[in-house]
């Protein structure tokens, strides 16, 4: 397990577990909805109306860091899938699947209210469709349109000018979605839809949000990174999933004060740090501790990651007169923006720049194809601005195929041949 | 030349057809997958060409594009960068699948990072994959966006007189193929698979009135093809090559059906005739075409079961290459269903494209097994 450096982690951490032992008590004893959600479905909307949301890639982190993935995939090879299908967003398909007994994480997911996907790859609606025939729940998915038009520079201009930004028929299409989700939800759960509260939320997750551009201006900032960027990410990560509440944002607010006095204060989190490096792709949750596997060794040190970056440049929204709508504009092109060119090429190497990294340490699963594309070019725009760039060809949330030797001989010769 | 040789030589030629029209001051356009209204190319006054076969070297497009990429999407995008096709006046992709959409994604970096100066101009055909009355309101709408983009290639205005007009055209070659299908449906089958693959592909390369001209003649010629072996229906990655089906056939089995849209599900439905000539075009890709991202499972699976439902399947082969990462999904549902009806199936998951003896080597003994049966039976 990695070693945890901040009151915050330890926070989110407790919260998240009391959290979902609250929803399985909820449901089972009470009988209260929840919805089972990819991470690219609009989570806000059912916070308005007062309906938990389990995120699918939040419960496969849960899986893996728990030790469970071989167990689940083994169980899946046995129920007749086979090894290389996508692993990331099926490992929570799997803990439904395969019976774990008294081993199941956190007691196991509880029959969902509801299940929603967008249908950003081909799995998704396969994937989905199983679960909700496991569950014997309903499904709804959300079309994911073609984008053919990308200015560049989508996290500044998403901010404020999101309706400027997207492609109104695309924009159109994402909120007459929305509207269609939330009469399904209604209908289902009996409780109404506001758009008043909405919009609250939005303003909630905005303030969560403004918490985290300050932290990572702070990590990008200070002269040695103040924390370990595996803990940022899982601690963000964890918070982001009650985005529009009051806790989040208070939780948010503790978290930037705790780093800020930690960059007051001179405190680093690895005293040794020598290399900056980044860190593309979705967290090792089944190997947390190779982000510090180099420091002492090399001084090498991962001082970015996905988030907390993401979280301010993907999900703040200004103008919420029309609250649904401006959360469509966050989700039509969420996905694009972190896995396809020109989009997350231009985003990363500006990232790199910002914060003064040395090098890039990409994962591409190969059994996790959506997370993938786009890989080669990101890596070619680094290259181009000078930022040398590893490849590592393995899986988030499946150890099988992680070769700790091999690995650490590629991270070696990164650092001193490429990187120097 | 029987019409069968000019038809698997357009099959194996792909290109052929495309250079003969482009000399003729035709303009090709690239269509990518099956699920591009080729009948509002042609109207347009242009030829479309379908990108697709083998690829034998993707070096170049090897730098940008992931090898987890499916070999068709690596042979168009290699190609494309390439200028391999020769001059195309617009390659469309459509968005049926995630690598389809990447595909074209991919092609506008290139450009973009200066690395793609032989790449032509590339438009997204935005077709979605529920069955909504929303989804479908989109569609017609990108359609008719497509639709503005072609008139400019020639300047030719697509009205309704002229659409309709390729709705015919296209509709009575769909006739024409499907009298090719029910040859393979007869018992004893009258048409290899690998043949099948290739009069049908063949389509896909050709100027729609040579391939209606071969495709008659070819049904009007003496017939000597009889197979009776064990009667199989192949069912997983769509096959652009004929490997597969050959290495069956070697084996002493007939393909009689696929559940692709290279062979058995090329014709489908014809275009409704009677209705609006754009709308009509638009609803045969919108409900017809098969595709990865068709949606629901139901809707997905119904030409299996109705193909199966017709009783004469001795065996089912699933073809689950390594690049695959969707059939794998549908599978262990596929073959509950097989069990219930008592039909043997047989799963490969080599590339049959490219390992021909330890094809025949897996094959062998579920043919084997299925002849044995026959003869019991």
């Amino acid at each position: 397990m990695l070693e945890k450096q901040l009151e915050a982690s330890r926070i989110a951490s407790a919260r998240q577990r009391e959290w979902f032992a609250q929803l399985r008590r909820d449901v089972f004893e009470n009988g209260h909805p929840y919805v089972l959600a990819n991470v690219d479905a609009p989570g806000d909307i059912f916070q308005s109306m007062g309906i938990p949301v389990v995120p699918n890639q939040w419960w496969a982190a849960v899986v893996a860091s728990r030790g469970m993935s071989e167990f689940y995939f083994d169980g899946m090879e046995r129920l007749g899938f086979q090894r290389n299908l996508c692993r990331y967003c099926s490992a929570g398909l799997a803990s439904t699947l395969v019976d774990a007994g008294d081993r199941a994480p956190w007691g196991g997911l509880p029959k969902p209210t509801l299940l929603v996907t967008r249908l950003a790859c081909d799995c998704m609606q396969r994937i989905f469709s199983l679960w909700a025939k496991a569950f014997g729940a309903p499904l709804f998915l959300l079309e994911s349109t073609g984008v053919t038009e990308m200015p560049l520079r989508w996290w500044e201009d998403c901010r404020t000018n999101w309706e400027q930004f997207h492609q109104t028929h695309r924009l159109d299409h994402m909120t007459e979605q929305f509207y269609d989700l939330i009469a399904l939800t209604e209908e289902l759960t009996g409780r109404s839809f506001s758009a008043s509260r909405l919009r609250e939320v939005l303003e909630l997750a905005n303030a969560q949000q403004e918490y985290y551009d300050d932290i990572r201006t702070m990590i990008a900032e200070a002269p040695r990174c103040p924390i370990r960027i595996a803990e940022a990410q899982g601690t963000a990560m964890i918070a982001q999933w009650h985005r529009g509440t009051e806790w989040a944002v208070q939780h948010a607010k503790g978290f930037r004060d705790e780093i800020a006095a930690r960059v007051n204060d001179g405190v680093a989190a690895c005293a040794n740090e020598r290399v900056r490096l980044m860190w593309i792709g979705a967290g090792l949750w089944h190997k947390a501790q190779f982000y510090q596997a180099f420091e002492e060794s090399h001084g090498a040190v991962f001082t970015w990651a996905e988030y907390p970056s993401f979280g301010p440049d993907a999900y703040l929204r200004y103008r919420l007169e029309e609250p649904v709508r401006a959360l469509a504009s966050r989700y039509v092109a969420i996905r694009e923006w972190l896995h396809d060119p020109p989009w997350a090429n231009a985003w990363y190497v500006h990232e790199a720049k910002r914060n003064r990294i040395d090098g890039a340490v990409m994962l591409i699963p190969t059994n996790s194809r959506p997370s993938s594309t786009g890989s080669l070019f990101i890596a070619h725009e680094l290259e181009q601005a000078g930022i040398p760039v590893l490849l590592l060809w393995a899986d988030m949330v499946d150890p099988n195929g992680w070769d700790d030797q091999k690995i650490h001989a590629q991270m070696v010769h990164f650092l001193e041949q490429r990187i120097g | 030349m029987s019409a069968l040789t000019v038809l698997r030589h357009h099959y194996r030629e792909r290109c052929a057809a495309a250079e003969a029209a482009r000399a003729a001051g035709i303009p090709v356009v690239g269509i990518v997958g099956n699920t591009v209204p080729v009948e509002l190319v042609r109207a347009a006054g242009c030829f479309p060409l379908t990108l697709s076969d083998l690829p034998s070297d993707t070096s170049v497009g090897d730098e940008f594009m992931e090898p987890f990429f499916e070999p068709e999407i690596r042979y168009v995008f290699d190609g494309l960068l390439r200028g391999a096709f020769g001059e195309l006046a617009l390659v469309i992709v459509p968005r049926t699948s995630d690598q389809y959409f990447k595909l074209y994604l991919y092609l506008r970096e290139a450009v973009r990072i200066g690395k793609g100066e032989r790449v032509p101009p590339v438009y997204l055909y935005d077709l979605l994959h529920t069955r909504s009355d929303r989804s479908r309101r989109y569609g017609i709408e990108r359609t008719r966006e497509l639709v503005h983009r072609l008139e400019k290639i020639r300047g030719v205005k697509l009205d309704d007189a002229t659409l309709q007009s390729a709705i015919i055209e296209a509709n009575e070659v769909r006739s024409l193929m499907r009298s090719v299908l029910s040859l393979r449906e007869r018992t004893p089958c009258q048409l290899s698979g690998t043949d099948a693959l290739a009069v049908l592909g063949a389509a896909r390369f050709m100027d729609i009135r040579d391939y209606r001209k071969a495709l008659e003649a070819f049904l009007s010629e003496p017939n000597p093809q009889c197979f009776d072996g064990p009667r199989i229906l192949i069912k997983g990655f769509p096959l652009n090559h004929t490997a597969l089906h050959e290495a069956i056939e070697r084996a002493g089995a007939v393909a009689v059906a696929e559940d692709d849209w290279w062979g058995s599900r090329s014709a489908g439905e014809l275009i409704d005739q009677n209705g609006r000539p754009l709308e009509a075009i638009f609803e045969k890709y919108f409900r017809d075409e098969p595709g990865p991202r068709v949606h629901s499972d139901a809707l997905r699976q119904r030409w299996f079961r109705a193909r199966l439902a017709q009783g004469d399947i001795d065996g089912v082969v699933f073809y689950v290459p390594p690049f695959d990462d969707l059939i794998g999904w549908e599978l262990p549902a596929d073959r509950a269903l097989l069990a219930e009806k008592s039909i043997p199936s047989q799963v490969l998951r080599m590339d049959v494209a490219a390992s021909s003896s330890k094809l025949d080597e897996d094959l062998r003994p579920f043919i084997e097994g299925l002849s044995r049966a026959r003869e019991t039976a």
